[in-house]
């Protein structure tokens, strides 16, 4: 077996932090949002959680940007821009999962730290660190101070507009959520790239 | 020896003489103003009749009411009838015989007596007098004596000439005279410590009255009811007040009185008519005019914050009605309109006092009344879609919104969701028409349950709530032909439908009124990626045994 030092320490401190933070969100959101059907808190007590804990996100965020950017290593997240490439890569990926994995074969990509993601993680990712958790972000403090940010609200077309991008890209990570989670079962061992984000380390069969 | 005749004595005797003549001439000329003119002598008769009647004597009805038959014959002989014999008016009593007559009640004693003025007054000779001749053609006219009196009738000329206009106008009206307008008897009776006691204490009957004078009394306008005399007295406070006036006709009771609606009050609704009172009486409990009225609403506010600390200090800073509502262009109440303005008008520290307990507390005054909060629970909300022009932001005609959904061949009570769009686009392709969203009482009486601190509604599911109270109804609110606001059911579903969300692009409330839809595609999508593990994981599991297979395979091959 292969040792790999995949995720430094401030990575995976910042990577369990945000997930602490994005249940946090999804629970106290949906109880904020579905009041009177989900019934776990009160919703002054969901509303200040949900603040508290966003600023948080906000913050890790941030931190997140500063230390993949300061450490040059914020490249991983950019897919290949040799399009065609990148075309061919994705394919063979999704090849993969939906059918080589089955049959046992080698996963076409190699993770190393330098290259963490497959093309397809990559897209995900990528869309999601610089176009979906701004959305988040963004759309979270317009409505934490509706005062603040009227005019900034109707310029977008009113509290209903803002409310429903918010809650679209909670939907999206949400969902995205139980994929995530999927995907980590598809090491080389089922607990493999959880241990990983504990250790640091990441073992693969020789060969790889 | 004789003493010598000198001409000085003979000049004296002439200076003595013109003196006494002209003292003489001087006593005639001023001696009726220095010396009263003795009364006329009193018939031989009418002495007979005061050897009794001068003294002290009742006379009792059969309704227990009395009359007093003593005589003054010093005003008698002064009055106008002075000469007369007592039987030219009692002309059933003679010397020789004195009937007891008996009367039912003191009223029918003194129209009895009454005929005998008829006697010598005539109807020609009263039909001259617009007064008069109003009194004799009234079936309930009152009694001659009751205006002129019964033994001391004086001229009318000396009458005329004593005291004040109003003293001269309360010879009769302080007797209990009235008038019959629509079949109702209305008295016109005024009793002088009234006046006396109201803020009019130095103004005489013709100030106001001014048709009238000690000269002239014409008739009394002919008027179809009480109300509309109290409205044509109105016209009569006008002619002081012109500035509470032009405030009045843009009122709510102006615009009601314009619609023939004779329910609307005039000034001496509110002010009184002979009592007024200073202003400051409007602004107490008892004196408040506006429970004439709306006493509901008063009950109300006498139950609310306002209406207690108004009773335990009358002198504290309390609003009441005119507080908000204001004294004369009173404008319509809106159950779909927040009294937010006339609330932060006294309440100036409102949003710092709000940030303590109400996040974003501009965005929630912004749509939810004060009274929504601010009464208690028990009370029944709603929530209002006012359609607005866009030009002047008043509320739009309802005859225009009636006249788009008939078009749409909209006839159900209750407006649904996407009719509401329809006519939203409808009124928008001519003109630019907003819908601006109200959380407020459902019945604007309500509102004036304010109720203490300690009792508003402090919990955020009272309205963040998916089955709170304040959306199970809806309503359009629009303004009817005289600007009081009309409503329209509306299907609540509006608030949480996509037509609700562009229609009430600003209208949120957590909870309450999410997008349903959203709902069903959140749900469809994190089915989608709870699919991916199940089926994706179910197919690795089926497929298990292909990899298993090839690693002994490969086991196999392995040396």
């Amino acid at each position: 077996m292969n040792r790999i030092y995949l995720h430094p320490l401030p990575v995976r401190i910042w990577h369990w932090l945000n997930a602490i933070c994005f249940f946090v969100l999804i629970v106290t959101g949906a109880q904020i949002r579905y009041r009177g059907l989900v019934d776990l808190m009160s919703f002054r007590t969901a509303v200040n959680f949900h603040n508290m804990t966003g600023f948080t996100l906000i913050g890790l965020f941030f931190v997140w940007f500063a230390y993949y950017a300061a450490s040059g290593k914020l490249k991983v997240y950019i897919p290949d821009l040799n399009i065609m490439r990148y075309i061919q890569n994705s394919l063979k990926q999704a090849r993969y999962y939906g059918y080589g994995l089955f049959l046992g074969e080698p996963n076409p990509h190699h993770a190393t730290p330098d290259h963490k993601f497959n093309p397809m993680q990559q897209l995900a990712y990528f869309s999601i660190m610089f176009f979906l958790m701004p959305v988040l972000i963004a759309t979270g403090i317009l409505l934490w101070d509706l005062d603040r940010f009227a005019s900034v609200i109707d310029l977008l077309g009113g509290i209903k507009a803002v409310s429903a991008a918010h809650l679209l890209v909670t939907i999206f990570f949400t969902a995205f959520l139980f994929v995530h989670v999927y995907l980590t079962t598809l090491g080389s061992t089922p607990l493999e790239h959880i241990k990983a984000m504990f250790t640091g380390y990441e073992e693969e069969p020789e060969g790889h | 020896m004789p003493t010598p005749n000198n001409g000085s004595a003979g000049r004296n005797s002439l200076t003595d003489h013109l003196s006494l003549s002209l003292f003489l001439i001087l006593l005639i000329l001023f001696l009726p103003i220095v010396v009263p003119a003795a009364p006329a002598a009193l018939s031989d008769e009418a002495q007979t009749c005061l050897t009794c009647h001068g003294s002290p004597g009742m006379k009792a009805f059969g309704d227990k009411t009395t009359v007093s038959v003593q005589v003054d014959g010093g005003k008698f002989a002064a009055s106008v009838h002075g000469s007369l014999g007592c039987t030219s008016c009692h002309a059933d009593v003679k010397l020789d015989n004195h009937p007891s007559a008996q009367y039912a009640t003191k009223r029918e004693f003194v129209l009895h007596v009454a005929k005998a003025c008829r006697a010598c007054h005539t109807d020609s000779q009263l039909k001259a007098s617009p007064l008069h001749q109003r009194a004799i053609s009234r079936p309930d006219a009152q009694p001659c004596s009751s205006c002129h009196g019964s033994h001391a009738i004086m001229k009318a000329s000396v009458r005329k000439g004593k005291g004040s206009a109003t003293q001269y106008c309360l010879t009769c009206h302080s007797k209990p005279i009235t008038r019959s307008i629509d079949g109702k008897t209305i008295s016109l009776t005024i009793d002088e410590a009234w006046v006396k006691g109201s803020v009019h204490r130095n103004h005489e009957c013709t100030d106001c009255h001014t048709a009238y004078s000690r000269e002239n009394h014409p008739a009394p306008k002919d008027y179809t009811s009480g109300r509309q005399l109290s409205h044509a007295a109105s016209e009569t406070c006008e002619r002081c007040h012109l500035e509470k006036a032009v405030k009045e006709k843009e009122s709510i009771h102006a615009i009601m009185l314009a619609n023939g609606d004779q329910r609307a009050p005039g000034c001496s609704d509110c002010h009184g008519a002979h009592q007024v009172g200073p202003g400051a009486l409007a602004d107490t409990l008892d004196g408040v005019p506006c429970r004439k009225c709306h006493q509901d609403m008063y009950d109300a506010y006498r139950t609310s914050v306002h209406g207690m600390a108004k009773h335990s200090d009358t002198t504290a800073h309390v609003p009441l009605c005119a507080a908000c509502h204001t004294a004369h262009n009173v404008k319509p109440a809106m159950a779909s309109r927040s009294p937010r303005d006339m609330c932060l008008a006294c309440h100036l520290s409102y949003e710092t006092d709000h940030r303590q307990r109400l996040p974003n507390p501009k965005a929630h005054l912004e749509m939810v009344a004060c009274t929504a909060c601010h009464v208690p629970l028990e009370y029944k909300r709603s929530i209002y879609l006012r359609l607005t022009d866009g030009a002047t932001g008043k509320l739009l005609d309802d005859a225009e919104m009636l006249t788009q959904l008939k078009a749409r061949g909209v006839t159900a009570k209750q407006i649904a969701p996407k009719e509401l769009w329809q006519l939203y686009r409808d009124l928008n392709a001519t003109r630019a028409v907003n819908v601006e969203v109200a959380v407020s009482m459902d019945d604007r009486r309500n509102a004036h349950y304010l109720a203490p601190k300690n009792i508003a509604v402090k919990q955020c599911e009272a309205c963040h709530s998916a089955d709170s109270s304040f959306f199970k109804t809806a309503a359009v609110a629009t303004a009817g032909p005289d600007g009081r606001e009309l409503l329209h059911d509306v299907d609540p579903k509006v608030l949480g439908s996509v037509y609700g969300a562009i229609l009430l692009k600003q209208f949120y409330v957590m909870s309450g009124t999410r997008l349903t839809a959203m709902d069903y595609a959140g749900v469809m999508i994190i089915l989608g990626g709870i699919a991916v593990p199940v089926l994706h994981g179910a197919a690795r599991l089926m497929t298990r045994r292909l990899r298993t297979g090839g690693r002994k395979a490969e086991g196999r091959r392995k040396p």
